[in-house]
């Protein structure tokens, strides 16, 4: 029978229409429309639908929507905040720590939740922890340099709405304006 | 997944209560990292799921000096290896918990989910078993008190009668210096189930074996005590002669299938060099631990 | 030689053109695709290896609440469509040949209704004897999977260069073994899947996650018996490929028949059982005899092969793989006599594959190890038989492959460097051994008809950027960073003025899409080919605008001077305005192709099949225990030979990526097969290396410059997966003197192994 779930993610609140089967996985892709944690294995191994539940790295495939009522959901719609990226996803960018991508939001919730529970984790914690966070690309090198950059505090992380500003200077500067 | 009706008890009595009403139709569901894959898979479909995540103090780790550890049945995996008390005095567990899995794994399913799943390829009942542990099932009319070891019956199944709940794990008081190895056998990925897991605890007096347990997972339909392969070495002179022999008798006790992960046969051989090896790990590890191996060899 | 420090773009470490969208979870994937009444599609699957289908009943399903349609082979127009050889359907036509064929399929209004469904299809099934084995299939008298492939047997290949028997009588040492290796499924972590709408207009648009677009159009129009331009191919992000996703499958062919039948979009995306059992096709398996004459002094003077491969029930890309496996390492050392005979076998399992390498993988899983073993047998470092027979620039294969860059020799140096190899060897520890081999690859490949080219549209918007519009599409390999890296080097703007179109049919040019290392290459050339066009056209402005010769006219970091006279300049921006706004006025925008200078093979299999070579040489240092068999890779080095490195993070993105593929090919990987079928089609079972199972790294890009390449680049995505499993096999062989000659090398193999030497 379907019941009303209110959901919280990324600190917003969403009351959601559901059957008690409803996975986490689906709540968030199809009922609340945020895409980025993906569908890989189903079966909790490969980590592509890592999520953040009351502070805990969980597989939001073998989750239970209903079961996270009243806890603080962690997507990875929620890390850049204003125009500016998390450390990690700068990181993933500059050190190259993805390729095709598809994983990469789990990787980078992943390291979130190592980070905020162990802010200078070593090699070989860093190592064991990313190892349920599979990656067919990159042989996992970049995205373990990626994190140890953050652990190593050399990530500048840009304020993004620079960008902004770049695009609007070239759009003044003339023919529309000569045009209007 | 099937579609089905969602329980969340405040109470095991309730729990029970609904579990009874509800009969075979119900599950209960925990950290649910076995249970979902079955239901996705359409390998279970139950009309009734009951949830023990609100049950109070279910997830309790408590240790007392002269009762020991005692874990609610819905202690995650990752809070039992964190748990102080669990590294500072079950070093065993500490080291078979840091291996199951992976964290997030971890971080979602319970021991008592662990347990009553009754596959025999994950690690925690082979540790439980080198402790002696015991558990203890509850249904609506009482309870009662199983050792570990008695509890798998064979091939994903356990001894859980319907209308049971796994509430508690009991491990016995930890004996300062007791001699212990876990070996997880990872020859593929190390981000796998076990090929062989082995647990052994030993309880010396300076060369000799006063007591010793040993278990496996993953080499028989059930994760298993070898209580034969104990007995070489028993009461026994700890000596390679001895522990080649038990290493042997380990072996054959051992029930493998072949799998993705290799053959019986293999398995077999595996058994035979690894016992050896956690032998020699026990030793190693008593012998340099000084505490431990000033009161193994106190008179027992 | 030109040197990667005289360009500006060109060779820098850039951020990814679409890395933003990716590190925020915004980049668009096929199952991220939701589109108005959207249906989701499920399949029914052959539970039997071989079988007459002799009745569907499909009005049970019908019935289910939710369920939109259920179709079968009648639905569509029972035409075949293959790679290279026409043999599978959509849907199954009579007969299904492996567990795990399409044979039905439901949309429904959710995932659920629609499994529903699938239990209630009733599929009478008269089963028939079976063969999963490839030497059997050949047999006389096994069971027959297509009528018209006698003894099984969907080609042969039969090549002999010089004179084999007067070779091997010259030869000094003859060494001589069979391997055999497994097929390894791709296991992106996004899973096959399409998104497929119909208009009553007659034309599909599919959304889909292929790496070759316009093959994919041309395959599925085949199937539903429409003209190409009949299918709108639209390419989402796509979430790992490594040749799984090229097409040879039936799920957009699915998608579409049932969006035609429903008038609504469908959505078909594979589980991943799905995936193991239909979805991408696995590396085709091998049995590779391999014979080998050398010289004294480790020169080879005779190879034969002959390779016996496992097509599957069906043929994709298995006929021109099993061509690369039987002819392609001729092209990586000097050879003069050859004779290679290859056979491409049905049996009823999965079809294979595709699978970066495409063929090489598994023959220098052979070749590599019997160079090995004779550099043991004659007392030769292993380095140094790669050394004196490695192919060198103006090198013709005995097949006519031309090499025209190539730095084998110096990859050999600095691997042997990295590795510390002489120390080492020098020190030689018990159980701990090193290993090496080489590598050539392709950058392209002449072997759908007679082209390998590629083509590219560069439109320079009125604010200065640049739109590249490319159907070659973006894979994850970093191609469409690549691209605009070129097109800024030549257009002389910076990179962040470049952007690169989504792949998309109906917009973009033919492309033949991203195999066989040709992107960059293929791809690239074509990318600068229309950069030089539209550089030509902003020049030409320019030089009105600034009353000067375009000749003498430089453009740099957006701006256009004349040379000398840098004060006095013009954006490109200023550039494309004036050219557009004005009477008469035109944008800029320019077409560029390339077709590489290579020779469509003949029927001997004589020609040059790529217009650039690769070359690669790599090693590791291993453990053993020798209690339990048990490998350890201490130490792995890598060092490619790809030209010009255009963007060394996604460089090494790929030698990394391929190593811990190959490592995974080698060590870990593989599905146990009962009777056709993979036992636990799951990432439980089927383990791919994680973190924590790569070892220590150290790679290197040899200095090198191709001359006929986009700014001397050529191919590197295939080339690090090569020579993997060979390098792990000798390094064993140096560590505990066995050689396990079927892969996986598992630890229980190893310690077999080592059970027989002291026997």
């Amino acid at each position: 029978m379907k019941r009303h779930v209110a959901l919280n993610v990324n600190g917003e609140e969403y009351e959601i229409e559901m059957e008690p089967n409803r996975l986490l996985l689906y709540a968030l892709r199809d009922d609340i429309g945020l895409t980025g944690t993906k569908e890989g294995c189903s079966i909790g191994v490969c980590g592509a639908c890592s999520v953040i539940v009351g502070g805990r790295l969980v597989s939001s495939c073998l989750t239970l929507a209903v079961a996270c009522r009243g806890k603080e959901i962690t997507t990875i719609e929620g890390l850049a905040r204003d125009g500016r990226l998390h450390p990690l996803q700068q990181a993933f960018l500059e050190y190259g720590g993805f390729q095709c991508g598809i994983c990469t939001p789990g990787q980078i919730i992943a390291a979130k939740a190592l980070l905020d529970s162990n802010p200078h984790p070593t090699e070989e914690e860093i190592k064991e922890w990313m190892s349920g966070n599979l990656c067919r690309c990159t042989g996992y090198y970049k995205i373990f340099e990626s994190i140890m950059a953050v652990v190593q505090g050399k990530v500048r992380v840009e304020d993004q709405r620079a960008r902004e500003h770049r695009e609007a200077r070239i759009q003044s500067l003339g023919v529309y304006k000569s045009e209007s | 997944m099937v579609k089905f009706e969602y329980f969340e008890p405040n109470s095991l009595e309730e729990a029970c209560a609904l579990l009874k009403e509800h009969g075979e139709d119900a599950r209960l569901i925990a950290g649910g990292t076995a249970l979902i894959i079955m239901m996705r898979q359409r390998l279970l479909n139950p009309r009734v799921v009951i949830s023990l995540a609100d049950i109070p103090d279910f997830d309790f780790i408590r240790f007392d000096a002269k009762d020991g550890l005692r874990i609610g049945a819905g202690a995650r995996h990752r809070d039992i290896e964190l748990a102080p008390v669990v590294q500072e005095h079950y070093p065993l567990l500490y080291e078979t918990f840091r291996k199951v899995a992976q964290p997030r794994i971890r971080n979602m399913g319970t021991i008592g989910g662990n347990l009553v799943q009754g596959d025999p390829l994950t690690d925690p009942g082979a540790s439980l078993i080198a402790l002696d542990a015991k558990i203890t099932l509850r249904n609506a009319g009482g309870h009662r008190v199983i050792p570990v070891e008695n509890f798998f019956v064979d091939y994903y199944q356990t001894d859980l009668q319907p209308g049971e709940i796994l509430t508690e794990i009991h491990v016995p008081p930890s004996l300062p210096g007791l001699a212990w190895a876990h070996i997880k056998f990872l020859p593929r990925s190390q981000e796998d189930f076990a090929t062989v897991g082995v647990a052994l605890t030993m309880r010396l007096n300076g060369d000799r074996c006063q007591d010793i347990r040993l278990a496996f997972n993953s080499v028989a339909p059930i994760i298993m005590r070898a209580k034969r392969a104990e007995e070489i070495l028993r009461r026994q002179k700890v000596d390679d002669d001895r522990v080649g022999k038990m290493a042997e008798v380990a072996s054959t006790e051992v029930d493998p299938m072949d799998d993705n992960r290799g053959s019986a046969e293999y398995k077999r051989e595996l058994v035979r060099v690894l016992v050896r090896r956690a032998v020699k790990q026990a030793l190693e590890r008593s012998a340099t631990g000084k505490q431990g191996a000033k009161q193994a060899s106190a008179p027992a | 030689m030109a040197k990667a420090q005289e360009f500006s773009v060109v060779g820098q470490r850039v951020v990814r053109v679409e890395g933003y969208d990716k590190v925020t979870g915004e980049a668009r994937y096929v199952a991220d695709v939701r589109l108005p009444g959207m249906l989701f599609g499920k399949i029914l699957r052959s539970p039997f290896p071989h079988a007459r289908i002799l009745n569907i009943d499909t009005s049970k399903a019908e019935k289910v609440r939710g369920v939109k349609a259920v179709v079968t082979a009648e639905d569509t127009v029972k035409r075949p469509w293959g790679a290279f050889f026409a043999d599978q359907y959509p849907l199954s036509v009579g007969k299904v040949r492996y567990i795990g064929e399409e044979v039905a399929a439901v949309a429904a209004i959710d995932p659920d209704t629609a499994e529903e469904a699938l239990d209630l299809i009733e599929v009478e099934y008269e089963e028939l004897p079976a063969v999963f084995d490839a030497e059997q299939a050949m047999q006389e008298g096994a069971p027959l999977i297509h009528d018209n492939k006698p003894r099984n047997t969907a080609m042969t290949i039969d090549v002999e260069r010089g004179d084999i028997q007067k070779a091997f009588t010259e030869s000094d040492l003859t060494v001589e073994d069979t391997f055999e290796s497994i097929p390894q499924w791709h296991c992106a972590i996004e899973t096959i899947g399409s998104v497929a709408e119909y208009a009553p207009s007659g034309k599909y648009t599919i959304y889909m996650n292929t790496q070759t677009l316009f093959m994919a159009r041309y395959r599925i129009a085949a199937a539903l018996g429409v003209r190409e331009t009949d299918v709108r191919v639209i390419q989402s992000a796509v979430g790992g490929g490594f040749g799984g996703k090229s097409c040879d499958d039936n799920n957009a062919m699915v998608a579409a028949i049932l969006a035609r039948k429903t008038g609504k979009p469908v959505k078909t995306i594979n589980s991943r059982e799905d995936e193991f059992l239909a979805g991408s096709r696995p590396r085709v398996n091998m049995k590779i005899s391999v014979k080998m004459g050398f010289k004294k002094d480790g020169k080879i003077r005779a190879k034969q092969l002959r390779i016996i491969a496992d097509n599957g029930a069906y043929s994709g890309k298995a006929p021109a793989i099993t061509g690369v496996a039987a002819l392609r390492h001729d092209t990586c050392y000097k050879y003069s006599d050859v004779k290679t005979q290859a056979y491409l076998v049905y049996t009823n399992k999965i079809p294979t594959g595709a699978f970066r390498g495409f063929g090489n993988p598994s023959a220098e899983w052979a070749v590599e190890q019997a160079i090995d073993q004779a550099a043991h047998e004659l007392g030769i470092d292993p380095a140094e038989i790669a050394r004196v027979n490695a192919a060198e620039p103006g090198y013709v294969s005995p097949h006519g492959n031309r090499v025209t860059s190539c730095e084998l020799r110096q990859c050999i140096d600095r691997v042997e460097k990295m590795m510390e190899w002489k120390k080492k060897r020098a020190e030689k520890k018990p159980r701990i051994g090193l290993g090496l081999a080489c590598t050539v690859h392709v950058s392209g490949k002449r072997h759908f008809g007679d082209y390998d080219g590629g083509s590219a549209t560069i439109k320079i918007n009125e604010d200065g950027k640049a739109l590249i519009l490319c159907g070659e599409g973006e894979v994850g390999q970093g191609a469409a960073t690549a691209m605009c890296q070129i097109a800024a080097e030549e257009l002389g703007i910076p990179m962040e003025d470049v952007e690169i179109s989504q792949a998309d049919t109906d917009l973009t040019t033919f492309c033949l899409g991203a195999f066989g290392s040709r992107v960059t290459y293929v791809g690239g050339n074509a990318v600068k080919d229309a950069a030089t066009k539209a550089k030509q056209q902003i020049l030409a402005m320019a030089s009105e605008m600034l009353e000067a010769r375009a000749d003498d006219l430089v453009i740099e970091h957006g701006k256009v001077y004349v040379r000398g006279a840098e004060a006095k300049a013009v954006t490109v921006a200023d550039v494309a305005r004036a050219r557009l706004f004005r009477r008469g006025g035109s944008p800029i925008v320019a077409s560029g192709s390339f077709d590489a200078d290579s020779v469509l093979p003949d029927e001997t299999r004589y020609g040059n099949e790529s217009g650039a070579y690769n070359f690669a040489c790599q090693a590791a240092e291993v453990g053993v225990d020798t209690e339990t068999g048990q490998v350890k890779v201490l130490k792995y080095v890598a060092a490619s030979d790809c030209g010009t490195v255009i963007n060394p993070i996604g460089a090494e993105g790929q030698v990394e990526g391929s190593v811990a593929q190959g490592l995974g090919y080698a060590l870990i990987e593989g599905l146990r097969m009962e009777e056709g079928r993979p036992i636990n089609p799951n990432f439980s079972d089927y383990r791919v290396p994680s973190m924590r199972d790569m070892p220590d790294l150290a790679h290197a890009f040899a200095r090198s410059y191709e001359p006929t390449g986009p700014f001397g680049a050529k191919g590197l995505g295939e080339l690090g997966m090569d020579p993997t499993a060979a390098v792990i096999s000798n390094a064993i062989f140096d560590a505990v003197g066995v050689r396990v000659k079927t892969l996986p090398i598992t630890p229980e193999k190893v310690l077999q192994a080592l059970k027989e030497k002291v026997k």
